[in-house]
């Protein structure tokens, strides 16, 4: 049963259509990524998904009602820091709760229950301008789930975050997600989405290119794998082509280095031990062996043949 | 170059925003406009309206103030509490009651708003130096009455005295004459004269009295006597006749009875003749004859007597040609008194001749003294007349020169008295560091917190909006369980408390350093400015909600801002900008703000004076809201 049903949906500025029928599902408890250059239109679906917006074409069926009745269930965490900069952590926390409709005592559990989750508790009295900026990443999502939502609409939320400080708001987005919570996730990060998103909606000029799941993109758009093989000295032409008609594989060399193209469905051990037999027989010694397996910023280059990051 | 660079930065980060760079280019433009045409005003050939509030129409210093000005436009109230009132509720700018009594200080009480500083301070003024410049026009025409009156007394005086030598001239002449006639007169013997005229007199008084006696005895005398003649001889004549008369008639009337006598017989004879019924007709014919018969026979009997009577007559006829006789005599007697009276008449007759040569001397004399007299008489009428006619100018002039025995200095130094009434309490306070009454501190307290208030509330609110915006805040807010009015309304009463804590410092510091007195409305002033703060934050969010960045912000906010403060008659009088103007800073929130503080403050009306702008508030709160929350959902 999906928690966010999209059919055929559309929308235009003026002669501009900025969405050209959108249609996917978004199942609850998932971590769903909105993907995309600029202008793909991801903010205004995003600011459709969550009734900001109008559309002029198709349809958006919640699990429950309309967005705007669902305004305590669905919570945004916007890129910008949505706090009070001046205020200390606690007071914005404070602030926000009170505007909720959370029973006071519930209110205060909350506040104590999210600082000791996002690991604020040494920073609640530092007034937000003085923060990290992921710490300041952490307020702003505190302040958005305050109210304990149940769907969570992330604009960007790694930007700009270290790579520790990113692995820590990616545990805490997984810890969402294992609560039951559904996460509409925008992003730049194609390993972001890849590591947590269990399903991708690739857009590109307000079209729906593909959606699904990492993995089965990956498998399905990712094209092949690609071996990087360090020999001891150049290789020459002959060889190249020896094992590349022979073997029916693509093969670019420069110098010591074979980047060798073969299906994911092929082993990779398999492929270099057929790779070893040719070049010894040459006199060519392998000095190293890796893979590098399709990720969806492969899909994304594949379908639409421009990088997104 | 990198000065250039960065001189080329400055201004292209000011045309990149194309708001910021409007309202930059606008700023000029509106500012100057309407300082120039909030100040167009104070030319007042332009034809500015003032109004002038007056209790009486008629009034000569009235004319002239009018005259004074054309800009001047009046209106008259009742009374002086209609005017007062009218001038406290800035229907008129100011109020003038006119007291005049001919002849003294005119009186002036000049009524303004003194809860109007700027206003107060120039129209007053204004008024008190046309009614300086009448007074002194007054006080220029008085002294040139003055001279213009001594002129003409200086003039008058060197004429009188003219007549006066004239005069003197005149009786030296005279003098002359009657020296003449002195000499005439002292040379006539008046003693002579009058022995003489003694002596005359004594004899004309003999002759006086004789002669009067003698003229009543001989006209009597003669007309007594003369009348008793006719009357005797007609007498005699009379009785003579009536005697003969008489005897015929006797001698007739025998005669006619007997053959009246004789004629009844022979009726009787007839009578007894005729049948019995034919005597009752004939009867009274013959009765008749018989009392005519009787009739004649009385009458015989009276001229019988008659005759008695005559006879008896005769007798005193003889008596009367007696009397008559002595009455002759007496007149002899009266002949012989006429001829001494013609003795005495002859003997004076020499005496008033010789008496009459003395007095034609005398005469002459007396006709010289006449004519000196007429002469004299005419000089005196001549005098008479020319002094009549002195009498007559010094008459005029008198009581002008009298006017200006009575004229109190006071009234030529000033005949206006102008006396300034401020229509609000005025007492000096204690404890004022500075020389400031209640009124002027009331106001000041009033400018303070408006021009305050208007800065930081529309500031401060659009700015915090504004920076709310760029923080998504208004993102979350919305997707808050919170109400847009809620959340509107906490952010207007949140911004209102933070204006009533600048509102009570602003107090804190007018009581303590300026005296304001504790006494004060202090309810009032909190209500006050939570109404003023709402309409100032009001305005505030919905700058805060329709801009985009900070720049323009508070571009826009001083836009607002600067332009209210220029017309909001704290620096330049409402009454001084065209009509128009004035009609619109009369609904900016910054006006009602300060009128409704000087209202609350200064005026003890109650709400009588302040209802407008609490509307004017009220409805800028109301819109502001409304548009500021509908802009969030």
């Amino acid at each position: 049963m999906p928690i966010i049903s999209l059919k055929n949906v559309s929308k235009s500025y003026g002669t501009k259509k900025v969405l050209d029928d959108i249609s996917f599902d978004i199942k609850k408890g998932d971590i769903f990524g909105l993907l995309g250059s600029n202008g793909a239109g991801k903010s205004t679906l995003t600011k459709i998904l969550l009734g900001f917006e109008d559309y002029a074409v198709g349809k958006i069926k919640y699990y429950d009602g309309k967005p705007t009745n669902l305004k305590s269930r669905i919570a945004v965490v916007p890129q910008n820091i949505a706090a009070y900069l001046d205020f200390t952590v606690q007071q914005n926390m404070n602030f926000f709760a009170s505007i909720t409709n959370l029973p006071k005592k519930e209110r205060k559990q909350r506040i104590i229950d999210l600082i000791e989750w996002l690991e604020l508790k040494n920073f609640k009295d530092v007034k937000v301008r003085h923060l990290s900026g992921g710490y300041q990443r952490l307020v702003n999502m505190a302040l958005s789930i305050i109210n304990n939502p149940d769907i969570i609409f992330l604009d960007e939320p790694t930007v700009g975050l270290d790579p520790k400080m990113r692995l820590l708001f990616w545990d805490k987005l997984k810890s969402l997600k294992q609560s039951g919570k559904t996460l509409i996730l925008t992003t730049h990060y194609m390993d972001e989405a890849e590591r947590l998103c269990t399903n991708v909606a690739l857009l590109k000029k307000g079209k729906l290119i593909t959606t699904g799941s990492a993995d089965q993109l990956i498998k399905k758009y990712g094209g092949e794998n690609v071996m990087i093989l360090e020999i001891d000295q150049d290789i020459d032409d002959k060889t190249v082509n020896l094992i590349a008609t022979t073997e029916k594989l693509r093969i670019k060399y420069t110098g010591k280095k074979l980047y060798i193209a073969f299906p994911q469905t092929h082993s990779f051990e398999k492929v270099v031990n057929t790779i070893k037999k040719h070049l010894i027989d040459k006199h060519y010694d392998i000095i190293s062996a890796n893979l590098k397996e399709p990720t969806l910023e492969d899909v994304f280059l594949n379908l639409t043949g421009e990088k997104l990051s | 170059m990198k000065l250039f660079a960065i001189i080329k930065k400055e201004i292209m980060a000011v045309k990149n925003q194309r708001i910021s760079l409007l309202l930059i280019l606008l700023y000029p433009v509106i500012g100057t406009l309407l300082l120039g045409l909030a100040m167009t005003g104070t030319n007042f050939d332009s034809g500015t309206n003032i109004a002038i509030g007056i209790t009486s129409n008629s009034s000569d210093l009235l004319d002239e103030l009018a005259g004074s000005s054309p800009n001047y436009t009046f209106v008259e109230y009742y009374n002086v509490f209609a005017l007062k009132d009218a001038v406290q509720k800035k229907q008129v700018t100011v109020g003038l009651e006119f007291i005049e009594n001919p002849g003294y200080q005119a009186k002036v009480n000049i009524y303004y708003d003194n809860s109007s500083i700027t206003s107060a301070s120039i129209f007053t003024s204004m008024v008190k130096t046309n009614i300086e410049n009448i007074a002194r026009e007054k006080t220029l025409t008085t002294i040139s009455d003055i001279l213009q009156t001594t002129n003409l007394f200086s003039t008058n005086i060197t004429d009188e005295i003219g007549k006066l030598k004239g005069f003197k001239k005149d009786l030296e002449g005279t003098d002359v004459i009657l020296n003449d006639l002195e000499y005439k007169i002292n040379s006539f013997d008046i003693d002579d004269l009058k022995s003489d005229i003694d002596e005359q007199k004594q004899n004309i008084a003999t002759f006086k009295e004789k002669n009067a006696r003698l003229k009543e005895i001989l006209v009597s005398a003669r007309t007594e006597f003369t009348n008793l003649q006719n009357v005797v001889n007609q007498f005699n004549s009379d009785i003579d006749q009536y005697e003969a008369s008489l005897q015929q008639l006797e001698s007739e009337m025998i005669t006619q009875e007997a053959q009246l006598n004789s004629t009844i017989n022979e009726l009787n004879n007839l009578y007894s003749q005729i049948p019995a019924p034919i005597q009752a007709t004939y009867a009274q014919e013959l009765n008749d004859l018989y009392n005519l018969s009787n009739y004649i026979s009385s009458w015989k009997s009276t001229i019988i007597n008659v005759n008695n009577m005559i006879d008896s007559t005769n007798a005193s006829q003889a008596n009367l040609n007696s009397t008559i006789n002595e009455f002759g005599t007496m007149l002899s007697e009266l002949e012989q008194e006429s001829a001494e009276i013609d003795y005495a008449l002859n003997s004076s007759e020499q005496g008033i001749e010789n008496l009459e040569s003395k007095l034609g001397l005398f005469e002459e004399t007396l006709t010289q003294a006449r004519q000196l007299i007429s002469e004299s008489r005419i000089s005196k009428a001549d005098i008479e007349n020319k002094i009549t006619q002195s009498e007559e100018l010094f008459a005029e002039l008198l009581p002008k020169m009298q006017s200006f025995q009575n004229m109190d200095p006071q009234l030529l130094i000033q005949p206006i008295k102008i006396k300034l009434i401020p229509t609000q309490i005025n007492s000096k306070l204690s404890g004022s560091l500075i020389n400031m009454d209640a009124t002027q501190l009331g106001v000041m307290v009033a400018n303070s917190i408006s021009i305050i208030l208007i800065l930081t509330c529309i500031l401060l609110s659009g700015i915090v909006i504004l920076s709310e915006k760029s923080q998504d805040i208004p993102l979350r807010t919305f997707m808050s369980d919170a109400n847009p009015v809620t959340l509107t309304l906490g952010k207007l009463l949140g911004q209102i408390t933070i204006a009533l804590v600048e509102t009570m410092m602003i107090l804190i510091i007018a009581i303590l350093f300026f005296g304001f007195p504790l006494s004060a409305n202090f309810v009032g002033i909190i209500l006050s400015v939570i109404l003023i703060s709402a309409a100032f934050i009001s305005v505030g969010l919905l700058i805060g909600a329709y801009t985009k960045n900070q720049s323009t912000t508070i571009l826009l906010s001083l836009l607002l801002i600067v332009p209210m403060l220029f017309v909001s008659g704290i620096i330049v009088p409402l009454e001084l900008m065209p009509g128009f103007i004035s009609s619109l800073a009369g609904v900016l929130p910054m006006t009602a703000a300060n009128n409704l503080l000087i209202g609350v403050i200064v005026k003890s009306g109650g709400i009588y004076f302040i209802w407008k702008e609490i509307i004017v508030l009220s409805l800028i709160t109301i819109v502001g809201f409304i548009l500021f929350t509908l802009k969030k959902q």
